[in-house]
């Protein structure tokens, strides 16, 4: 609620919190749950009591609808309520009176109105009172009431009078209806009709067929989805490297293990006990363990101890978060990849069913044998819709993880179904680029831009990849047309300031990166930038803050620490940029930068043996680095080893030619 | 379909003594999802809200305060005047409504709360209480301390046993799709379920009476979520039910959010309208259903979810027309615009108007009836009924995030929204809409659900919040939001007056169904609310 634009204008900070809403609803969270329902007696005049607790129907499920109906014919309304949550159907009975309520139903036969008496008045008239009810066919809420009007009567009063509007305006009066009871009233007829009831007759229920539950038998995918595909090595002693999509041709029982998870074990025993009869049924096992890469030996030890001879794979964390966001999607209820889980593929390498937790070879057989699948829990038919997979979505997830090749696959599904809307090439464009298309990438934006030219989104990420060509003229302009579109689109606006920041207008592109943050305050990339803009010019506190802000946001960089520490370094607290370098060396461990940082700073102190250390594992790291080279040599120099430095000089010179410090630092040193 | 972004072009500055400065200029997606932030939100240590920390500490403290009541019902000193008249309590709540510094002190707050208390009296009777406290703490090193209690209006009532009773097993106890079907909630099913069947998390599916085999008694029928059967049970005259759901041939898998009877061909038999991804028609031939494709088209570019639709012969030609309100329920990675602006939202689906032609095929005329000019809203319920008692039956449409509908009937087929000049826009999360005369004065008064929200109630009021809406009128619109259910009385010539606080029936929660029904049986209406959006398994509530 708090981040609603005040405008009638989308704002995206707005939508992502309702999207963030919907994500955690969807993997269990609550919202106004448990909520009592509400009970309210009419006092008579003109106040109402919470009578709520009284009633017994204060129940805290998530209702939903209602009807009210005299279930055990004494004259009172029975309940039954709709819930969201189980049990979905409830009955409660009436006992607010004891014994029989006295009351008068009435049900309207339209013949020239409409039958059932839609729109019709009611009013009953006793020696007290007069009661009016209009008959309404669906109120409340997803909720169709019965048409049939009723009206309670104290135990005094005397009925003397009913009459009737019909809808079409006919006005009709019956002077001795009964006492209580039920009529029926036919338009037109001037009689009174009792409500005759059927005979007490049961008829025998329908069975209702149903699957087993889903954690002994398995899902059957209404939708056979594509398996991502990967290729996996096999563990040691096996033959090498195995690829999903190379198993066509025969179903594959896919299970995803680990060795700290018994029923694993034991279920990988069963598989082995029943391989026979799995590879008479053509089926093949892929036994994928999801193992740190770091346990391989704890792996191949247990499969040697299980005597496993069919295939067992080391799963690569890709893979093991593509299955994980698949698992998450098959289902509307997001939960994440269990162990142990399979995937049963047909021979098109499509999964077919899913079995979460163990699952045992005999119901696999049975499956691949399956003349049906039960796809559906209870029997039923379709009038209109059908089962339908929605592939953009789940493109868009496995790409939002950084996931691109099953996000290409799923992509592919969804222009085979023939989907070629301007999002999904947008999304399509973000999957071709993190696979280094850029080329298809520009052509998929530029195909999206021509059938939605307000696509601000996509505009944003044309401009981005004409910039990353050089093409900076036409990137500006796009920017220009998607900030005409959206004013406040913080991702344009950062975009162009990132290219006023590369042409050196710095206080151009800090205006920018000042407007991007008003439309999106909370985006720690647009603090960083707009901390790269203040650094350039030299406002070194201000370029700080924005750093901290960042880093408060959420971007925990080895940049961020870095520029930190630099920064740190320009105004004086040596301290904090040795805080800040080594915060960097921690987020970053396997990159040379923040030890380089990390050896100027012990240079500059003077401890020149630490230095030779950092620039030491930095080498490591980055074996051909000219920077690392370079301190090398400054810091041989400076510990009195002036041959050595020349040398190091000498080598560098050989290595980076085209090296114009390199040259310079020889040269000095000759 | 989210729209995937570019990256912010992260840019690592060309510092002082950082040769080279190395851009690089990635474009990725946003790998941050964004319920991250709004975690961040639900973490009481990174609220940003002033206030809601200790919130959260007070409301951990008045939650053990409920709790300890439950077993001693005069544990809590403060509140024995009301406590005292209890033998003991099963129900002891409080709902913080407002918190709030005790002037300019941190570590002081004040708190109002509503008090609900039900249970056992001394005398053996049923009692429930209602009443509000306004409560000082004081954060010392212990924690927060309840420093004064200010006990506020109560409000009771008693009876000599609980009103009502469940007879689920009772009525529909021989259905062996009660066992295998309802008695599970939408969520089993969405972890059982492949998604593409279409299960949702929100539970809109109703429930409707409809005689559909003509023996003068109502049956039911279930409206179930897409992939599940709808079911139907024949009333058996006898206090219970049947599923004949297979021979009647209304099995339906698609989305249904509800179901309409009518004799809707003019037959004489019940027919019915399911709505859901689509309102169907299925004709009744002698108690057997049959599906009419082309009876109800919606036209192009009219996809929504439908929700609350009613019937009734607006037209005055003797047959039944329907009207379907038409919702946007935001899925995910679709692509959506989210309502806008919340407190007023008018970005939502049309809503649809089908007049029938008498044999049971409808033509789509909201257009042309003058639903245009306000058909934009995200709508849940309506309801017909002839509140101006001029013949012809008007509308009231519940609308989520804004402003309610009320079009006046013109007579000629044509409708005017005549509910700002009426005073019944009920600006609000409207969920339900009913229509009835509970003052006995003849003409129909309105009852509309929306939401109640303690939390909402907090926030909105809080000094925070005024940087987020800056005008008090935005504020109030918020505000509005959280503020419950609104019982309007019709007076005729002056329109309608909003009776909800005198008539104490304001509070409503997250209130959906809300109705009139007679539940005393003395003939007065009373009204019965039914709340609750999602209870999930981890029940720390947004």
């Amino acid at each position: 609620m708090s981040q609603s634009p005040l405008q009638a204008q989308g704002s995206k900070g707005y939508a992502d919190a309702w999207r963030a809403i919907n994500i955690l609803i969807r993997s269990d969270g609550t919202w106004s749950g448990r909520e009592r329902n509400l009970c309210f007696r009419n006092r008579g005049d003109g106040t109402f009591d919470d009578f709520s607790f009284l009633t017994g129907l204060d129940l805290d499920s998530d209702g939903r609808a209602f009807v009210p109906l005299d279930l055990d014919g004494d004259g009172d309304q029975d309940l039954i309520l709709k819930n969201r949550n189980g049990r979905q159907l409830r009955a409660f009975r009436n006992d607010m009176r004891p014994g029989r309520a006295r009351s008068l139903t009435v049900r309207l036969q339209g013949t020239s109105s409409n039958r059932d008496g839609v729109g019709g008045r009611v009013w009953l008239t006793t020696d007290r009172r007069t009661l009016m009810r209009e008959i309404v066919s669906g109120s409340g809420y997803l909720s169709q009431r019965s048409r049939v009007a009723t009206f309670g009567l104290g135990s005094e009063e005397t009925v003397r009078s009913v009459r009737v509007r019909w809808p079409l305006g006919t006005v009709e009066a019956f002077d001795e209806p009964p006492q209580q009871g039920g009529i029926v009233l036919v338009e037109g007829e001037g009689a009174i009709r009792s409500a005759s009831l059927p005979e007490p007759s049961a008829v025998a229920s329908e069975p209702a067929r149903s699957v087993r539950s889903a954690g002994e038998s398995g899902t059957w995918l209404a939708k056979p989805v594509p398996a991502p595909d990967f290729v996996l090595d096999e563990i040691a002693g096996q033959a090498g490297v195995v690829r999903l999509s190379g198993q066509r041709g025969s179903p594959v029982l896919l299970n995803f293990w680990a060795t700290w998870c018994p029923p694993c074990r034991s279920e990988l025993a069963l598989f082995q006990s029943q391989l026979d009869e799995l590879r008479t049924a053509g089926v093949k096992i892929l036994a994928v363990s999801v193992d740190d890469r770091s346990q391989s030996a704890a792996v191949e030890k247990l499969s040697a101890e299980l005597g496993l001879s069919y295939t067992v794979l080391l799963a690569d964390s890709k893979t093991a978060e593509a299955y994980s966001v698949l698992n998450e999607r098959l289902f509307d209820r997001r939960r994440a990849l269990a162990i142990p889980t399979s995937f049963l593929l047909d021979g098109e390498g499509r999964i077919v069913k899913v079995y979460r937790g163990e699952v045992e070879p005999d119901r696999v057989l049975a499956d691949l044998h399956a003349q049906n699948r039960e796809t559906l829990p209870f029997a039923g038919r379709w009038a209109k819709s059908q089962p339908r997979r929605d592939y953009q979505e789940l493109a868009s997830a496995f790409a939002e993880r950084g996931l691109g090749t099953a996000a290409r696959a799923m992509f592919d599904e969804a222009l085979a179904q023939g989907g070629r809307s301007p999002l999904l090439l947008n999304n399509l464009a973000g999957a071709l680029i993190a696979d280094g298309e850029v080329e298809r990438a520009e052509a998929v934006l530029r195909e999206a831009l021509a059938a939605a030219p307000g696509l601000t989104d996509a505009r944003v990420n044309l401009a981005s990849l004409l910039v990353r060509r050089g093409a900076v003229g036409e990137a500006e302009s796009q920017l220009e047309q998607a900030l005409a579109q959206q004013p406040r689109d913080g991702q344009a606006l950062s975009a162009l300031g990132y290219i006023r920041f590369s042409q050196g207008r710095l206080d151009a592109a800090e205006a920018l990166f000042r407007r991007a943050i008003e439309a999106q305050p909370e985006d720690p990339r647009l603090r960083e930038n707009l901390g790269a803009a203040l650094a350039s010019q030299g406002k070194s506190e201000d370029a700080l803050r924005e750093y901290q802000l960042a880093l408060q946001l959420g971007r925990d960089t080895a940049e961020i620490h870095t520029s930190l520490g630099v920064l740190h370094m320009q105004i004086g607290n040596p301290s904090q940029g040795l805080a800040a370098f080594l915060s960097a060396a921690e987020a970053d461990p396997d990159s040379p930068v923040p030890q380089l940082y990390l050896a100027r700073y012990q240079l500059q102190a003077g401890n020149i043996s630490q230095a030779l250390d950092r620039i030491q594992r930095a080498k490591q790291l980055a074996p051909n680095n000219l920077e690392a080279a370079l301190l090398h040599v400054q810091a041989l120099a400076l510990q009195g080893q002036p041959e050595a430095a020349k040398r190091a000089a000498e080598e560098v010179v050989r290595q980076h030619p085209e090296s114009p410090e390199a040259k310079r630092l020889l040269k000095e040193l000759r | 379909m989210k729209a995937i972004r570019a990256a912010s072009l992260a840019a690592f500055a060309a510092l002082a003594w950082a040769q080279d400065a190395d851009f690089s200029l990635q474009v990725e997606f946003e790998r941050e999802r964004p319920v991250d932030r709004l975690l961040a939100k639900v973490d009481p240590s990174l609220d940003v809200w002033i206030g809601e920390q200790d919130y959260e500490a007070i409301n951990a403290e008045l939650k053990a305060i409920a709790k300890a009541l439950v077993v001693d019902p005069n544990s809590f000193e403060p509140l024995k005047e009301h406590t005292g008249t209890f033998r003991s309590l099963g129900l002891a709540e409080f709902k913080i409504v407002s918190t709030g510094r005790s002037g300019s002190a941190s570590g002081s707050a004040r708190v109002a709360a509503r008090v609900e208390l039900g249970g056992a009296a001394t005398d053996g009777r049923l009692l429930s209480k209602l009443g509000a406290v306004d409560m000082s703490w004081a954060e010392t090193s212990a924690g927060w301390e309840l420093r004064e209690t200010r006990i506020g209006a109560f409000r009771q009532a008693s009876a000599d046993r609980s009103g009502f009773s469940e007879i689920t097993d009772e009525v529909f106890g021989g259905i062996d799709a009660l066992r295998k079907q309802l008695d599970f909630g939408v969520d089993h099913w969405r972890d059982t379920l492949d998604a593409a069947l279409g299960v949702s998390i929100y539970g809109h599916q109703g429930v409707s009476l409809g005689d559909f085999d003509g023996d003068g008694l109502d049956d039911l029928y279930v409206s179930q979520p897409s992939g599940l059967p709808n079911r139907l049970f024949k009333n058996n005259a006898n206090g219970t039910f049947s599923d004949v759901t297979l021979r009647a041939g209304l099995d339906v898998l698609d989305e249904t959010s509800m179901a309409l009877f009518g004799d809707l061909d003019g037959d004489g038999d019940q027919d019915v309208i399911l709505i859901g991804s689509a309102p169907l028609l299925f004709r009744n031939d002698g108690g057997r259903f049959r599906f009419d494709d082309a009876a109800l088209d919606i036209g192009q570019d009219r996809a929504a979810m439908f929700t609350g639709a009613a019937l009734a012969d607006y037209d005055l030609d003797g047959d039944l027309d329907l009207y379907v309100c038409a919702y946007d329920f935001w899925q995910p990675g679709e692509e959506y615009d989210a309502p806008t602006p919340y407190y007023d939202a008018v970005n939502g689906p049309p809503n649809l108007l089908f007049r029938n032609d008498g044999s049971g095929r409808f033509e789509e005329v909201a257009d042309a009836a003058g639903f245009g000019p306000t058909n934009d809203r995200f709508s849940f319920a309506a309801a017909w009924g002839d509140y101006d008692d001029d013949g012809d039956p008007d509308l009231y449409v519940a609308n989520d995030f804004g402003r309610n509908n009320l079009y006046r009937n013109n007579g000629d087929g044509t409708f005017d929204d005549v509910a700002a000049e009426l005073g019944v826009e009920d600006l609000g999360a409207g969920m339900s809409a009913a229509w009835g005369d509970y003052d006995g004065d003849g003409d129909l008064d309105l009852y509309t659900a929306n939401m109640w929200s303690s939390a909402g109630l907090r926030i909105t009021g809080s000094q925070r919040f005024e940087g987020i809406a800056p005008t008090a009128s935005q504020r109030a619109l918020f505000r509005r939001q959280a503020q419950g259910n609104s019982l309007f009385r019709n007076d005729g010539e002056q329109g309608f007056s909003d009776v909800s606080e005198e008539a104490l029936v304001r509070t409503g929660r997250w209130a959906w169904a809300s109705d009139f029904v007679d539940l005393d049986s003395d003939g007065l209406l009373d009204l019965f609310v039914q709340n609750g959006y999602i209870t999930g398994e981890r029940l720390d509530d947004l």
